[in-house]
């Protein structure tokens, strides 16, 4: 059986880029994607690491009960690689993160946000 | 100097398996911007895993995510599935999923390789590839029944058991394909006109890999020893004896070569597994409900497969999140087309091995 | 049977086109163009070309994103022109259907000829599938022959009558 060793840091969404950038080196850690989960009308978004030498190990920067209209800091300018998944979180979820545009995966304007629970 | 010219490159084009689409500036033949569309193949699975599908049947929807690495997300789901109703799989069957999983593994990379080289100018090595990968695809359906979608994974074990008759053919097929796969080997890595289309081009240094956090056999190319396999316990690869493949030089050739290293390091695998395959059950019986979250890695041929699970107590789960390798591949791969020729794109574009369907799953 | 029905079945090339499957079908096709299965027997070649294409082979169960593509791919085509549907998903949507960003089918976008079921379909079914739209195709063909009035001569050095 697989057992994943998670560290979860929990912070908030004011504070979360900053936490990032302070803890984040590119050598050592691994980064992995944003997730997002719809906790009955709140969202609950991760922002997950892996670690090159640990076995096992991964870790969490979590940040719960965020309302769908607020503003999400966007992480691309420590990461690179980020803004994919940074466009896919708006397109799902229909929230507004910072530098990023609609219409990466769904361009049917009918269709919003699938992967909430009151839509 | 030079006008401005726009050429698409998909999303329909003979190069690609796929739809993707890439627009190209280009000035004097040098592309110097990039626009690119991966949508063109979304579904929307992650809703339905969680409305449509009970858990038991969510493993069918998601192996259809992907033809090359079906057994990758079968795996991914199992895995975390397995701790969330805290089952064990016995050892017979995480032996066997490990030969599947490798054995997809080597089909995927030979037909990768046959197609840079197919784009390369190289139609007979194309044609050479694909005619080894079919022993592969014959082992394969020796084994589970079905040539691309396996399904051979169920939680708590495998449908199908491996009978002494099919280990012994197992083991006589792979060594004759070891065979044919050194001789196209040795072709990648000695020929001349190859190295002149291959050598060089869409360079990634190891400081660039590490910074865009690129996966799999590109990363692997690059020198960044990153593989799932050795980062993460899932399946018993450490007794196996499972070892990082490697090379330095970054470009279009050395993930060739890296992929093809792989290959021969996948059927070694193989062998040892099958030589010491446990006796006993192939399936436990499981009970009761998925409840709590899960995170899983995995290597796909392509590089590392994230899973996020969460169930709720029910028989439908509250979220299944997929990371597939290329779609943290991509934003590296925007970068690297700038400042090289347009007749290099197909080479770079096929390179990275690029799985659109489950990018946008 | 008319001058260009005749040699055009010699050649029937194809147009493949993955309208959001899995790719599993679309690596069966490079399998059956690949030595062992060996479609070329037939004259079918695969080529990236809507204009000189006769054989639309399509894969998927269509998502909203690839319709018009496909439906613009449909309309270059020249006449005639068989549509094959490859795979589970294409025979309305298979395993996606009613997902929400799905067509559920190719038959709710283009007219189909041949169905090719399977998931994914064997190089074997592929094969079977490519011959008979060949044999749609060419009854097309014959209906559609516009050219009459070949030259006597060329006629008889062919050997074939004109309808």
């Amino acid at each position: 059986m697989i057992n994943p060793n998670v560290e979860i840091f929990e912070t908030t969404l004011e504070k979360v880029v900053e936490d990032i950038k302070n803890w984040y080196d590119y050598k050592k850690y691994h980064y992995v994607t944003i997730n997002g989960v719809d906790e009955g009308g709140k969202l609950r978004i991760d922002w997950i690491f892996a670690d090159y030498n640990e076995k096992n190990k991964m870790y969490v920067f979590r940040v719960t009960d965020v309302s769908f209209d607020t503003l999400i800091p966007s992480i691309a300018n420590i990461i690179p690689s980020a803004w994919m998944a940074e466009w896919e979180l708006r397109d799902m979820f229909d929230v507004e993160v910072e530098n990023t545009q609609k219409g990466i995966f769904i361009k049917d304007p009918n269709i919003v946000a699938p992967l909430r629970k009151d839509k | 100097m030079g006008n401005k010219i726009v050429v698409p490159f998909g999303s329909q084009h003979i190069a690609l398996p796929e739809p993707v689409s890439f627009l190209f500036d280009t000035k004097n033949e040098i592309i110097t911007n990039v626009k690119v569309d991966v949508g063109y193949v979304h579904r929307g699975i992650e809703k339905a895993a969680i409305t449509k599908f009970e858990f038991t049947n969510v493993s069918y929807l998601l192996t259809r995510i992907c033809g090359f690495c079906s057994i990758t997300h079968a795996g991914g789901y199992h895995h975390g599935i397995e701790k969330l109703l805290d089952v064990e799989a016995p050892k017979r069957a995480e032996y066997i999923r490990l030969i599947i999983t490798e054995l997809d593994r080597i089909h995927s990379h030979l037909l990768a390789n046959a197609h840079v080289a197919e784009v390369a100018g190289y139609e007979n090595l194309f044609m050479q590839g694909v005619k080894d990968r079919e022993i592969v695809m014959d082992l394969l359906e020796n084994i589970t029944g079905n040539r691309i979608q396996y399904d051979i994974y169920t939680i708590g074990g495998v449908r199908r058991d491996i009978s002494k008759e099919t280990a012994e053919y197992i083991k006589k097929q792979l060594l004759k394909l070891k065979d044919k796969v050194l001789k196209v080997y040795d072709f990648y890595d000695t020929d001349y006109t190859f190295g002149l289309k291959t050598k060089g081009i869409s360079y990634i240094s190891l400081d660039d890999a590490k910074k865009y956090n690129v996966v799999g056999p590109i990363a692997r190319a690059s020198g960044l020893a990153t593989d799932a396999r050795a980062e993460f316990d899932y399946l018993p690869y450490d007794e196996v004896g499972f070892e990082i493949q490697t090379r330095t030089e970054g470009d279009v050739w050395a993930r060739n070569i890296v992929r093809q290293m792989e290959v021969i390091h996948s059927i070694d695998l193989i062998l040892r597994a099958i030589d010491n395959l446990p006796e006993g059950d192939i399936k436990v019986k499981y009970k009761g409900r998925p409840k709590g979250e899960t995170f899983v890695r995995v290597e796909a041929p392509r590089g590392e497969c994230f899973y996020y699970l969460k169930g709720n107590g029910t028989k439908v789960l509250e979220r299944v999140r997929v990371r597939v390798p290329t779609y943290s591949n991509i934003p590296i791969l925007k970068e690297l087309f700038v400042g090289e020729k347009y007749s290099d794109a197909q080479p770079i574009v096929l390179s990275f091995d690029p799985c659109m369907s489950c990018t946008a799953r | 049977m008319g001058f260009f029905s005749k040699f055009r079945k010699k050649s029937p090339w194809i147009l493949h086109y993955n309208t959001g499957g899995c790719n599993g079908c679309d690596i069966e096709i490079l399998a059956t163009l690949a030595p062992k299965y060996d479609i070329e027997r037939f004259g079918a070649l695969n080529r990236g070309n809507p204009k000189q294409a006769d054989i639309l082979l399509v894969t998927g169960p269509v998502t909203k994103n690839c319709r018009d593509v496909l439906r613009r791919l449909y309309l270059e085509m020249p006449e005639p022109k068989v549509v094959v549907a490859m795979g589970a998903c294409g025979h309305g949507g298979g395993v996606f259907r009613h997902l929400y960003n799905v067509e559920n089918g190719v038959d709710n976008i283009i007219p189909v000829d041949v169905w090719i079921p399977g998931c994914a379909p064997n190089p074997r079914a592929l094969i079977d599938g490519i011959v008979e739209a060949i044999k749609i195709w060419e009854k097309k063909s014959k209906d559609k022959e516009y050219m009459k009035n070949h030259s006597k001569e060329m006629i008889k050095n062919l050997g074939v009558n004109d309808d």
